[in-house]
C-alpha cells in the first residue's frame, strides 16, 4: 500500500526542492502566508488538535494538547525544534532537513505563529554540520522573502528562527537537557516539574517539538483536518517516516501511514524488500535502541503507537532495526548498552553507575567469553535497580536492551556461562580474573 | 504557611505545607537517606537515594474532594514510580512509604551503585568516622558487593582543586553539593563539572584555582571523603578528636568554632552551629587561620631587657618590674605619663580590666585600641547607639526586610556576612549595595550603586534629604533632639545637589530612600571605606536609621564592620581616651594612640603598655616613639617588632588557651572556652593585668582618682558639643577600688554586667544557658545526619546586647556635622582596602599566608592611560606627608580617581604617605615594569 | 619406725629420679604456643614497604588506650607504605597493654601482629613506650607480597583540576 501523497517526505524527489523558489512552486509556504494573513493562532492550534497530530519524537503525545499547556499571557515564550537526532537507528530528521529544509522551516514558523512566540530555535545535533548549513541557507532565503523577521507580510507578526548546533551528546535530545545546552550550560536534564511549557528555556514557557512533528504542520494547515485524518488510524492519524535498518535488502527512510503491519515494512519490495539472503528474522527493535525488542512472531503488529505498545514495545522515533539470526543477543545488548554508557550524562547514580557496570559485565560476557556463574542474576539485579529510578529516560532506555535480551534469549547467556565454566575446568585455572577477597 | 497532614509509614502527623518529603519525614522522626540533598540548598534529586513511595488522595473530579473508600478513608492513588523525597513537596493527605520492599530495593540498589565506583579505602580516608556514605551503607546498604573489585575505576589522586582543597576523584559520588554550595550560597561559582558519565568530574574554573573565601565548607558538606582540606589531610582520625567550643576573633562576625583537638594539639577548626551568627558555615580565614596557636615562634616565658637584650625571666620578676616602673612614673610624672594600647582581639574581660587598671590605679585616660596610625578612623559609636535591636536574627529575616551595605566589602572585612546576606536574599530580602568601587557582593545585590570616590557622605545626605522630604516629622516619635538643626543641615543640600556631588542619579537616591522607608526591617551595614570618611558618616547613617524608623527594634539598626574580632567590645569597655565603659563621655579626654607617639617623643608620656598591638611594624613614628620611651611593656603572642623594642615582654595566652567573652558586630556577646593548655608559661591577658595590679597594691601605690570623675555625664557621644540640659546622674559609678582578686574571668564578667551599661545580665551562666527556643534558637544536631559532621553547639549561642537607645532610653541627637567640601589638590584618592588575608599576626603559620598579596597600588584603566602606566610598572606616590614607591596594577574594578592599596600587609606600610583616613596623592611612574 | 619413715618419704623418693618440671628461666626459655600473644611487631611486605597504613584502627580498638598513631601522607619521593597514608609515629605503651589482641583483629592490613616475645620489663616507666622503630621488623624480614590491588593500580591520569579559560 503506497502513499499517493506524502506528508512528511513530500516532493522529496522534486529536483532542488531545498531551494526557496522550487519549494514555492509545489505550493510551499502557502499555508504559512494564508495563516499569518487570515487565520488566528487559536485556529491553527485547534486544527492541529483536531488533526490528532502526535509527537514523533518518541512519546507520541498529542501536539495540539501540548501547545495548549502554555500559560496564558506569559511572554516571551519560545518554540524549540528538537533536531538532536542521535538515537541509534534513527535518521529521518536528517533527511528531511537535508532534502527539504523549507518544509521544516515553514512548520516551525507556522507553529511559532500558532503559539504566539517570536523566537524559535532549531537545536541541531552537532554532527549535522552540512544539514545545519542547508537549513541556515534556507532560513536566509525565507528572511529575504519577508517570511521571517520583523513585520512579516505586513501583518505585524515578528519571528526569528535560529539554528543552534550542539556539541555532540545524545542526552541533549532530552528536552530539558536540550534547553540547558541551548542556554550554554552542561547538557544535563533538569528537574521536572516545572515542565517546559511552564518554565523552560531561560525560565520562560517553552514548547519543544520534534522535526518530523513540525514538518506535518504545513500540510495539516494547507489541506485540512479531514484530509490529514484520512491517513493512518483513528488514534494515530497521519503518516510516519520509518527509518528501516539492519539485515534487510533495502534499508532507508519510508513514509507509511500509521497502522501498516511491520511485515509490510520489512518484506514489501517497495520498502524493506525482505531479509538479506532470506535469513530468518531474530530481533526487531521497532523504536530505536531504547525500545524493547520484538521477534519474528510480532511481524503482524500494526505500526502505530497503540499496536506496538500492545506488543510490549514502543514505536518511539520509528527507527526499525531488523536483525537476523547471525547476531548474538548478548552482543547486541552489549553494543546498545555501550552506547548508553557512553552517552550517560552522569547526573544520577543509577544511570551513571548502572550503565558502567552493565557494560563491564556484558563486555566480559559477550566479547571475552568469560562468565561467572551468577552473571545472570547480577544482570537482572543491575537493570532492575536502574529501572524506574533514574533522573531521566536515558537510564530507563539503557535497561531495555539487556532486559529484552535476558527475557527473550536467556539460553544464549546460559550457553556462554556454561562454555566459560567448561573452559575453566579444562584449563584447571581461573579463566576469569580472581576476585580479591 | 498552613500545616498539612501526612502519613509516613502509617504514622500521621502535621508538617508545614511546602516542606519536602525528606524534611517532613524527619519532623516525624523518620529518616530518609540522602546524599545530594542538603537542607541549606535547593534540592536537585540527583543521587536517587531518597526514593520513596508517595501517594495522594484521589480526588473526585466533580467536587475536588477526596474520594472515600468503603472503609470511609480516602482512596490513595500511589504514584506508579518511586519519587525522590527531596524534590517532592508534601500535600494534604499525602501518604509516604519509606519501608516497603520496593523502596528498600531501590535504596539498596543506589547504594550498591555508589559503592561500585567507590574505592572503599575507609581506613585511610579522612572522612572515615563521620562519613554519610559509611553511615548510610551501614543502615540501608547491601551487606556485600557483587561488583568485581578489579573493575574499579582508578584515577590519579589527589587533584589539587586549589591551594586549600584537594579532590579525590575515586571517592567522589558526584552529588554536586560542593558545586551548588559555591553557586547558590557563596556566589563564587568557581567549581564546575567537566566531561560526562563515569568520567564526570569536579573541576575548578577560576584562576587562581578555587578562588573562594568559603572553600573549606565544601569539605564539611561533602558526603564522602572526596574533598579534603590541605590543613587536616591525614592528620588524625575524627574519633580521636575532642571539640572545644571557641569563638573566632579574626573578624567582627564572631563565628562559633569547634577547635578539634587531639590531646593538646589542634587538628582542625570546624564550624559550630549558631543560627544567629554563622549557621553551619565558617570562612577559610577562620578555618585555616588558627595555626598561630601552635606556632613555634610563640612566646613562652616573660622577657626582661637586661643590658640591651631581652632575657628570660620569671613571671614574678617581670610583673614586679612592670609594677615598680609604672608606679615610679606615676609618682614622678603623674598617671597621664602612662599610656595603654590594647588590641581589639582581646576579650571583654581583658579590655575591661586594662582600662580599669589605667583609670583606677594610674588615673590615666591615655587608652586606645588602635595602633595610632594616621589612617585610624574615628571611634564608631553609632554602631552601638543605633546598633541592631535586641532579637535581631539574620536567619529569620527575609521578605520585607532591606539591607543597605555602604562603603563596605563584607567579603574581605567580615566574610561570613556574604553567606548570611545571600541567605536573606533567598528568603526575599532586598539588598542595596552602595560603594565607590565594585565588590563581590554586588553580584547578589538587588540594587547596586557606585558613588564618586570620596562622596559617600554626600550620598548619605542625599538619602537623608530624600527621606526627610517624604516623612517630615511624622515618624520622629522617638525622643530625639536636634530636629531643628537637622532640618537646617538638610535644607542646605537638595537631593539633586547631592546627586550631582556623588554621581548617583537623584531618582535612584529617592528610590533607595523609598525602599528603606517601606521595608519593615532595615539593616545598614557599613565598613572600613565608609568609616574612613569620618565620624560624620556613621552619624549620618544613624540618623538615616532613626528617620526611617529602623532603630530600636529587632531586625533593624546599624551593623558596623570594625577591624579585629572585638573592636565593639573595646569600645563598649571604654578602651579609648574620651569615654568610659558604656560610651560615657569624659569631659577631659586623655591621649589617643595617635597623640601618644608624639607625646612619647616629647617626653610628656614616659611609659607605655601595649597589649596585642604591633604599631612598630607599621608606623615609623611609633617605632621612634617606642625607642624614645622610658619604659615599654608589651604583652603579646609573638616577639613582634614592637615587642623587640620593649623593656618587658609578657607572653599572653591565645584565644584557644583561655576563657573570655567577645562582642561581635551585631553586639552579640559570646563566650569562648579554653581548648588547650597554655603555651609555655603564657598567661591570659586578664591574669597579666591583674598580676600587675596586685604587685602595684603590694607597692601600696595610692589609687589615683581621676579628676574628671565628677563631671561625667551619661550622655551618649552622639550629641557631642550640643547642649542638652543637665545630664542624668552618671550610669557609671566608679566603684570603690577593687581588691583585684578575680579567680576566673566569670567574676570579671559579673563585674562588667554590673557596671557597664548594656551588659546587665551577661554573666557566664546566662551565656552558657542551653535549651530550645527563645535566645537559644534552632540548634538541632540534624546536620550530622546530612553531613556526617557534628556541628552541635552545646555552649549557648550568646546574648545580644540591647542597643544603647533601647537600654538607656536616652535621646540621641540628630544634629549633623556640616558637609565639608573635599579638597582636590592632588589627583588621586588613596584608599586602603581591607583584605581578609592580610598581615594579621594571627595568620602566622597558616596555609593562607601564601595568599597574602605583595604590596601594590591598583589604578583604573583611565588613570593608568592618563599617567602612561602599565601593569607592573613601579610608581611613586607622593602626598603631603611623604612618598612611597610601589608596583602598579591596572584593575577594572577600580574607579577613576582612586589609588587602591591593600591595608595592613606584612612588611609594608603606607604610613609614609598617609595624612589621615583619606589621603590625596599624586602618582608618577618611576620604572617601567 | 624406719618403715614408717620410709612410708612417709615414699613420695619424695619417688621423685628423686624423675626429671624436674621446673624450667630454668632465664637460662632456659619456655616455648610458647603458636597463638601466644606476646610483644607486638609491625610487619612489612616482602619488598620492604611497611604494611601499616596509619589508619589508627588499632588505637580505636584498644581497650586500654595503649596505642598512639600519628599518620602522615606518603609522597612519591618518600613512599613508606602502599597508598596515600602511613604511620609517622607508632607507639605502644606496654604498661597499659593488656595483650588482648584486638589491635591485631582491627588491623586491615595485618600489619600489627602479637608475636612470641614476652620478656618485657623495664627499669623506667618511660621505657615502656615502644616506638615504631622498636616495633617494626627489619627490612629484610618482610614477608608476603602486597596484593595486586595495591601494586597493580592502573591509575588513569586525572585531567587537570582546572580548565584553561
Amino acid at each position: 500500500m503506497g502513499l499517493s501523497d506524502y506528508i512528511i517526505m513530500r516532493e522529496l524527489n522534486f529536483p532542488d526542492i531545498n531551494r526557496f523558489e522550487r519549494y514555492c512552486q509545489v505550493g510551499g509556504w502557502e499555508a504559512y502566508r494564508t495563516a499569518v494573513k487570515e487565520q488566528t493562532p487559536a485556529t491553527i492550534v485547534q486544527m492541529v488538535k483536531e488533526a490528532g497530530l502526535r509527537g514523533r519524537g518518541g512519546a507520541g503525545f498529542p501536539t495540539g494538547i501540548k501547545w495548549s499547556f502554555l500559560p496564558k499571557d506569559v511572554f516571551p515564550r519560545y518554540l524549540l525544534c528538537n533536531c538532536d537526532e542521535s538515537e541509534p537507528g534513527t535518521f529521518n530528521n536528517h533527511q528531511i532537513i537535508d532534502r527539504n529544509p523549507h518544509q521544516l522551516i515553514e512548520g516551525v514558523a507556522l507553529s511559532a505563529y500558532a503559539i504566539e512566540c517570536h523566537t524559535a530555535y532549531i537545536y541541531m545535533r552537532g554532527e549535522f554540520a552540512a544539514a545545519a548549513l542547508t537549513l541556515e541557507q534556507a532560513i536566509d532565503e525565507a528572511y529575504r522573502a519577508g517570511l521571517l523577521g520583523k513585520n512579516i507580510l505586513g501583518t505585524g507578526y515578528d519571528l526569528d528562527i535560529y539554528v543552534h548546533r550542539g556539541a555532540g551528546a545524545y542526552i541533549c535530545g532530552e528536552e530539558t537537557a536540550l534547553m540547558e545546552s541551548l542556554e550554554g550550560k552542561i547538557g544535563q536534564p533538569r528537574l521536572k516539574p516545572p515542565f517546559p511549557a511552564v518554565a523552560g528555556l531561560y525560565g520562560k514557557p517553552t514548547i519543544i517539538n520534534n522535526v518530523e512533528t513540525l514538518a506535518n504542520v504545513p500540510r495539516i494547515v494547507e489541506k485540512g483536518v479531514a484530509w490529514y485524518r484520512s491517513h493512518g488510524t483513528e488514534k494515530s492519524p497521519g503518516t510516519k517516516c520509518f527509518s528501516l535498518s539492519g539485515h534487510v535488502n533495502r534499508p532507508g527512510n519510508y513514509e507509511l501511514p500509521f497502522g501498516v503491519p511491520l511485515r509490510e515494512l520489512i518484506e514489501s519490495p517497495e520498502y524493506g524488500g525482505g531479509m538479506k539472503g532470506s535469513r530468518p528474522i531474530k530481533i526487531i527493535i521497532p523504536g530505536g535502541a531504547s525500545a524493547p525488542w520484538l521477534t519474528a512472531k510480532h511481524l503482524d503488529v500494526p505500526l502505530d503507537y497503540e499496536g506496538v505498545a500492545a506488543a510490549g514495545s514502543m514505536l518511539g522515533s520509528g527507527a526499525v532495526i531488523v536483525l537476523n539470526d547471525t547476531v548474538k543477543a548478548p552482543h547486541v545488548a552489549y553494543k546498545m548498552d555501550e552506547f548508553f554508557k557512553h552517552e550517560s550524562c552522569g547526573k544520577c547514580t543509577p544511570c551513571r553507575e548502572g550503565t558502567h557496570w552493565l557494560v563491564k559485565v556484558l563486555h566480559r560476557l559477550a566479547e571475552e567469553g568469560h562468565a561467572e556463574p551468577d552473571d545472570i542474576p547480577t544482570l537482572h539485579g543491575i537493570y532492575r535497580q536502574m529501572a524506574g529510578n533514574c533522573f531521566c529516560l536515558l537510564g530507563e532506555s539503557a535497561v531495555m536492551p539487556i532486559k529484552s535480551a535476558l527475557e527473550l534469549f536467556p539460553e544464549e547467556f546460559e550457553a556462554i556461562i556454561k562454555a566459560s565454566n567448561e573452559r575453566h575446568q579444562r584449563n584447571g585455572a581461573h579463566a576469569i580474573p580472581l576476585r580479591v577477597s | 504557611m498552613a500545616d498539612v497532614t501526612i502519613t509516613v509509614n502509617g504514622v500521621t502527623f502535621r508538617v508545614p505545607a511546602g516542606t519536602n518529603v525528606v524534611d517532613a519525614a524527619r519532623i516525624g522522626g523518620i529518616s530518609i537517606p540522602v546524599f545530594c540533598y542538603h537542607p541549606r540548598m535547593k534540592p536537585v534529586g540527583m543521587c536517587r537515594m531518597c526514593l520513596v513511595q508517595v501517594g495522594t488522595p484521589r480526588l473526585d473530579p466533580a467536587t475536588r474532594q477526596p474520594m472515600l473508600g468503603e472503609d470511609g478513608r480516602p482512596v490513595i492513588a500511589m504514584m506508579p514510580k518511586l519519587q525522590t523525597g527531596c524534590t517532592t513537596p508534601v500535600s494534604e493527605g499525602m501518604v509516604i512509604n519509606t519501608e516497603s520492599d520496593e523502596v528498600q530495593f531501590a535504596q539498596k540498589g543506589v547504594l550498591e551503585f555508589l559503592l561500585t565506583s567507590h574505592p572503599l579505602d575507609c581506613p585511610v580516608c579522612d572522612k572515615g568516622g563521620e562519613c554519610p556514605l559509611q553511615n548510610l551503607t551501614m543502615a540501608w546498604g547491601p551487606g556485600n558487593s557483587r561488583f568485581d573489585y578489579n573493575d574499579k575505576v582508578h584515577f590519579e589522586k589527589p587533584v589539587h582543586l586549589g591551594d586549600l582543597i584537594l579532590l579525590d576523584r575515586e571517592r567522589c559520588i558526584l552529588c554536586a553539593r560542593c558545586v551548588r554550595f559555591q553557586d547558590e550560597l557563596a556566589d563564587d561559582p568557581v567549581l564546575g563539572f567537566d566531561n560526562r558519565g563515569r568520567n564526570w568530574m569536579i573541576i575548578s574554573k577560576s584562576d587562581p584555582p578555587f578562588d573562594s573565601k568559603f572553600s573549606g565548607n565544601t569539605t564539611d558538606i561533602c558526603p564522602v571523603g572526596a574533598l579534603t582540606s590541605a590543613d587536616f589531610r591525614f592528620k588524625a582520625r575524627v574519633w580521636e578528636l575532642s571539640s572545644k567550643p571557641v569563638v573566632c576573633t579574626l573578624c567582627p562576625v564572631g563565628c562559633n568554632l569547634s577547635l578539634d583537638m587531639r590531646y593538646d594539639q589542634l587538628m582542625r577548626v570546624m564550624p559550630r552551629e549558631n543560627g544567629a551568627v554563622n549557621d553551619i558555615w565558617i570562612c577559610d580565614k577562620g578555618r585555616f587561620g588558627h595555626r598561630f596557636i601552635e606556632h613555634e615562634s610563640r612566646l613562652t616565658t616573660p622577657l626582661i631587657r637586661k643590658g640591651g637584650h631581652l632575657v628570660e625571666a620569671s613571671w614574678d620578676e617581670a610583673l614586679a618590674l612592670v609594677a615598680e616602673k609604672l608606679a615610679a612614673v606615676q609618682s614622678s610624672r603623674g598617671g597621664s605619663a602612662i599610656a595603654g594600647l590594647a588590641s581589639p582581639r582581646l576579650s571583654n574581660e581583658d579590655l575591661y580590666l586594662f582600662q580599669k587598671l589605667f583609670r583606677e590605679y594610674f588615673g590615666s585616660h591615655n587608652l586606645d585600641h588602635m595602633p595610632g596610625s594616621a589612617a585610624d578612623v574615628d571611634y564608631d559609636e553609632h554602631g552601638a547607639l543605633m546598633g541592631v535591636g535586641k532579637g535581631t536574627n539574620l536567619m529569620e529575616m527575609g521578605a520585607e526586610s532591606l539591607v543597605l551595605v555602604i562603603g563596605a566589602d563584607p567579603e574581605e572585612e567580615a566574610p561570613l556576612y556574604v553567606l548570611r546576606l545571600r541567605a536573606m536574599l533567598e528568603r526575599g530580602a532586598k539588598l542595596v549595595v552602595a560603594n565607590m568601587r565594585p565588590t563581590k557582593l554586588d553580584r547578589s545585590a538587588t540594587t547596586r550603586l557606585y558613588y564618586q570616590p570620596g562622596s559617600e557622605l554626600a550620598f548619605v545626605r542625599g538619602l537623608l534629604r530624600a527621606v526627610f522630604d517624604r516623612v517630615g516629622h511624622e515618624r520622629l516619635h522617638l525622643k530625639h533632639s536636634g530636629l531643628e538643626q537637622l532640618r537646617k543641615t538638610l535644607s542646605d543640600l537638595s537631593v539633586e545637589q547631592a546627586a550631582e556631588l556623588c554621581g548617583v542619579p537623584a531618582e535612584t537616591i529617592r528610590a533607595v530612600a523609598q525602599a528603606l522607608l517601606e521595608a519593615k526591617q532595615g539593616l545598614i551595614m557599613y565598613g572600613a571605606e565608609a568609616r574612613s570618611a569620618g565620624a560624620g558618616m556613621s552619624e549620618s547613617l544613624g540618623v538615616l536609621a532613626a528617620l526611617t524608623g529602623k532603630v530600636g527594634k529587632p531586625g533593624s539598626g546599624l551593623i558596623a564592620l570594625l577591624p579585629g574580632g572585638n573592636s565593639r567590645g573595646a569600645l563598649d569597655m571604654g578602651v579609648r581616651p574620651d569615654a568610659r565603659p558604656g560610651y560615657a563621655v569624659l569631659s577631659q579626654r586623655g591621649l589617643g594612640a595617635r597623640e601618644v607617639w608624639p607625646a612619647l617623643r616629647e617626653g610628656r608620656v614616659k611609659a607605655v603598655w601595649i597589649a596585642g598591638l604591633d604599631p612598630a611594624a607599621q608606623l615609623p613614628a611609633a617605632r621612634a616613639a617606642l625607642e624614645a620611651a622610658d619604659f615599654v611593656v608589651v604583652q603579646e603572642l609573638f616577639l613582634t617588632a614592637t615587642a623587640k623594642l620593649a623593656d618587658v615582654v609578657l607572653p599572653a595566652a591565645s584565644v584557644a588557651e583561655r576563657e573570655g567573652t567577645y562582642t561581635n558586630a551585631e553586639r552579640r556577646v559570646q563566650r569562648s572556652r579554653q581548648a588547650r593548655q597554655a603555651h609555655g608559661e603564657a598567661r591570659p591577658d586578664w591574669q597579666i593585668i591583674q598580676g600587675v595590679a596586685q604587685h602595684l597594691s603590694e607597692l601600696s601605690v595610692p589609687v589615683a582618682v581621676p579628676t574628671q570623675r565628677v563631671e561625667e555625664s551619661s550622655q551618649p557621644v552622639g550629641g557631642k558639643g550640643k547642649s542638652k540640659g543637665p545630664g542624668k546622674t552618671t550610669a557609671v559609678t566608679v566603684a570603690e577600688p577593687s581588691t583585684w582578686d578575680y579567680l576566673t574571668p566569670s567574676e570579671i564578667a559579673a563585674e562588667i554586667a554590673e557596671r557597664v551599661p548594656g551588659y546587665a545580665g551577661i554573666t557566664y551562666s546566662a551565656l552558657a544557658a542551653t535549651g530550645q527556643g527563645g535566645d537559644w534558637g534552632r540548634q538541632t544536631n540534624e546536620a550530622i545526619f546530612y553531613d556526617g559532621t557534628n556541628y552541635e553547639n552545646s555552649e549557648g549561642i550568646g546574648i545580644q546586647l540591647p542597643n544603647l537607645i533601647e537600654g538607656q532610653k536616652t535621646a540621641v541627637s540628630l544634629g549633623l556635622r556640616p558637609l565639608s567640601k573635599p579638597a582636590h589638590e592632588r589627583s588621586l584618592l588613596l584608599v586602603s582596602q581591607s583584605l581578609a588575608y592580610d598581615g594579621d599576626l594571627l595568620l602566622r603559620g597558616s596555609l593562607l599566608e601564601r595568599q597574602i598579596p605583595q604590596p601594590y597600588v591598583a589604578l583604573s584603566q583611565t588613570d593608568a592611560d592618563k599617567l602612561n602606566i602599565k601593569p607592573g610598572d613601579t610608581v611613586r606616590l607622593d602626598s603631603a606627608a611623604g612618598e612611597l614607591t610601589l608596583s602598579a596594577r591596572v584593575v577594572d574594578d577600580v574607579p577613576a580617581g582612586v589609588a587602591l592599596i591593600p591595608a595592613n600587609l606584612p612588611n609594608f606600610s603606607a604610613a609614609a604617605v598617609q595624612t589621615g583616613p583619606r589621603t590625596r596623592v599624586n602618582l608618577v611612574k618611576v620604572v617601567t615594569g | 619406725m624406719i618403715g614408717q619413715l620410709l612410708k612417709g618419704l615414699r613420695t619424695t623418693f619417688g621423685y628423686i629420679f624423675t626429671q624436674p618440671v621446673t624450667v630454668q628461666y632465664p637460662e632456659v626459655k619456655r616455648p610458647v604456643r603458636e597463638r601466644f600473644r606476646g610483644r607486638h611487631e609491625l610487619k612489612r611486605f616482602a619488598d620492604g614497604k611497611e604494611r601499616c597504613i596509619g589508619c589508627s584502627l588499632c588505637a580505636a580498638a584498644c581497650p586500654a588506650d595503649a596505642i598512639l598513631v600519628v599518620p602522615a601522607e606518603n609522597t612519591p619521593d618518600h613512599q613508606v607504605s602502599y597508598g596515600e597514608r602511613y604511620a609517622a609515629t607508632y607507639e605502644i605503651n606496654m604498661l597499659r597493654c593488656i595483650f588482648c589482641g584486638y589491635c591485631e583483629d582491627a588491623c586491615p592490613t595485618n600489619a600489627i601482629v602479637l608475636e612470641h616475645q614476652y620478656e618485657l620489663s623495664f627499669y623506667d616507666r618511660r621505657d615502656s613506650i615502644y616506638t615504631k622503630e622498636m616495633l617494626l621488623v627489619p627490612e629484610d624480614q618482610g614477608h608476603g607480597d602486597a596484593p595486586p590491588i595495591l601494586t597493580q593500580l592502573e591509575r588513569r591520569p586525572s585531567p587537570p583540576a582546572q580548565i584553561d579559560l
